[in-house]
């Protein structure tokens, strides 16, 4: 059975960051948080995920997570998401496109004692990448 | 409890890939199957993911997915894996680099009396254009 009080404390740190409460948001992760799939440059813990969301956000100001489908089972939660947002400020180095950029992604959340410890992300960075002007089609077609 | 049933449909859909039964794969599918996120050329239904997984072959003739995680919530099962293999043929219209391609993928299959009718599929597709000479940096980084 999934545990009620994961699945009410994902959608409590959701809407903490909807409302910007970072620091509130990040309650949500054990210090000790491993977490996967975000930028590989970011530092480990709760540290990393802090910069991710900071930088996310001088980026793309109006972004929103919104979750689409939830999956739960165990200590585990998951989270389908679709990310959006308008490419307002610098982000990776990169000058503002002024792009409404939207991006499907997944979490995946283990809990222990009510606190995520490690995270997943799942992410379709491709469309994400190419429209703020980070990478470029090379070659082929599609 | 579908639960059950579905994980283990799941699983022999897993090793029927694994031995190149792409027909005996597609078997979990309903043949009006609503899938979400695979390439946007493929057609509807389990004739597209049939179209999918024949040219995912030919790029990749040793193809491997690596199961990481899979949970199951009512008639939901979500499947976290890694993509691996290398690029020996044709592939989206990029000739074979030969290099080893390694992404990491989630697919979210929801079923119905035993069959998934609808799957939703988010892939690090950056990671798997990248190792096939798709994109190419503008800047640094990642």
């Amino acid at each position: 059975m999934p545990r009620a009080e994961n699945i009410e404390a994902l959608q409590q740190a959701a809407t903490r960051f909807k409302l910007r409460d970072l620091e509130g948001y990040l309650k949500l992760y054990d210090e000790s948080v491993i977490h996967h799939g975000f930028s590989s440059r970011i530092r480990p813990g709760i540290p990393g995920l802090r910069d991710h969301y900071s930088n996310l956000l001088k980026g793309f100001p109006d972004m929103r997570i919104d979750i689409e489908d939830i999956i739960a089972d165990g200590e585990t939660v998951a989270h389908r998401c679709m990310f959006s947002g308008t490419h307002k400020g610098e982000f990776m180095g990169l000058p503002p496109t002024r792009k409404l950029i939207r991006a499907p992604s997944v979490h995946v959340h283990l809990f222990k004692n009510g606190r995520a410890v490690e995270v997943w992300q799942v992410f379709d960075n491709l469309t994400f990448l190419l429209e703020i002007g980070a990478v470029s089609r090379a070659g082929g077609k599609k | 409890m579908p639960r059950e049933e579905n994980m283990a449909a799941l699983k022999l859909a897993a090793e029927q890939f694994k031995a190149r039964d792409l027909n005996g794969h597609l078997k979990l599918y309903s043949p009006s199957v609503l899938h979400h996120g695979f390439s946007k050329r493929i057609r509807p239904g389990v004739a597209g993911l049939r179209d999918h997984y024949e040219s995912l072959l030919k790029g990749f003739p040793d193809a491997r997915i690596d199961t990481d995680d899979i949970l199951a919530d009512g008639e939901k099962v979500l499947h976290r894996f890694r993509f691996s293999g290398i690029h020996q043929g044709e592939y989206l219209g990029f000739s074979p680099t030969g290099k080893l391609v390694q992404a990491a993928g989630v697919q979210i299959h929801l079923f119905k009396e035993g069959r998934v009718v609808e799957v939703w599929q988010v892939m690090d597709a950056y990671s798997f254009l990248k190792g096939i000479g798709g994109v190419s940096r503008v800047r640094d980084m990642k």
